[in-house]
């Protein structure tokens, strides 16, 4: 086997849900819901989403290893905040579990597929939280607004301290003005191995 | 989220690690490194 690509994880970013687990706050993928555990890091795992992909399961389609080039498997990172924010408004929506949504940077490592605006690993853990606070009175009747998460943002941030990684409370009134807080400027890849 | 279409596969592997481990409760007596006996000194010819 030859010399790795990269010798520093690359740094992407992307979305967490909030959710309570075992009288703590743990994040988790919107999509997939794959928990992410603190102090551990995620490995990334092929699987079909809908009854309609199991239907068509097949060892070539979801026996291999993630990420595949040919797949759209492994652990989604963003060039930019702005990607991850603009997402934002899709998983936006009151669900009985979620207590909030979270915006971060999110390390990336092991096989990476690079993409043209991302990646998608095979590990990836958490490097940075950053916990919107919405600062609208009334979100829900302002355009592209964040809405009020279930618990305080202290409380939030209090409890997303066991993942070991900073997390800052971020004041904003829109996903728009979320992304522009954090910056646009993208992630730099690690110097090459 | 829409990352575009793959352009190449590469691989990363951190000299440090990216995940802050979890660390010794206080008072816990930190680990010691296994001795490794020495060699027994030369008796003298």
């Amino acid at each position: 086997m030859g010399a790795p690509d990269y010798a520093a994880p690359i740094v992407g970013w992307r979305l967490w849900h909030v959710v309570g687990r075992e009288a703590s706050l743990r994040l988790r993928s919107p999509l997939y819901l794959a928990t992410w555990y603190a102090r551990r890091e995620l490995v990334a795992v092929c699987r079909p989403r809908t009854e309609a992909a199991l239907a068509l399961y097949s060892q070539r389609r979801f026996g291999h290893r993630p990420p595949d080039e040919c797949c759209g498997c492994g652990i989604y990172g963003a060039r930019t905040s702005g990607q991850a924010a603009a997402y934002m408004s899709r998983f936006f929506k009151p669900r009985g579990d979620i207590i909030h949504l979270v915006i971060g940077t999110v390390s990336l490592w092991g096989t990476v597929v690079e993409c043209e605006q991302g990646w998608r690993a095979e590990r990836a853990y958490p490097a940075h939280i950053y916990v919107p606070v919405p600062t609208s009175r009334w979100p829900s009747l302002v355009p592209g607004g964040l809405r009020r998460p279930a618990l305080p943002a202290e409380a939030i941030a209090l409890g997303l301290a066991d993942y070991g990684v900073p997390v800052e409370l971020v004041e904003c009134r829109t996903l728009r003005e979320l992304a522009k807080t954090l910056g646009s400027a993208p992630p730099t890849l690690p110097l090459a191995a | 989220m829409q990352i575009g279409e793959p352009k190449r596969i590469v691989t990363v592997e951190p000299i440090e690690d990216p995940v802050p481990r979890e660390v010794p409760a206080p008072g816990e007596p930190a680990e010691e490194p296994e001795k490794v006996p020495s060699e027994p000194e030369r008796a003298p010819a």
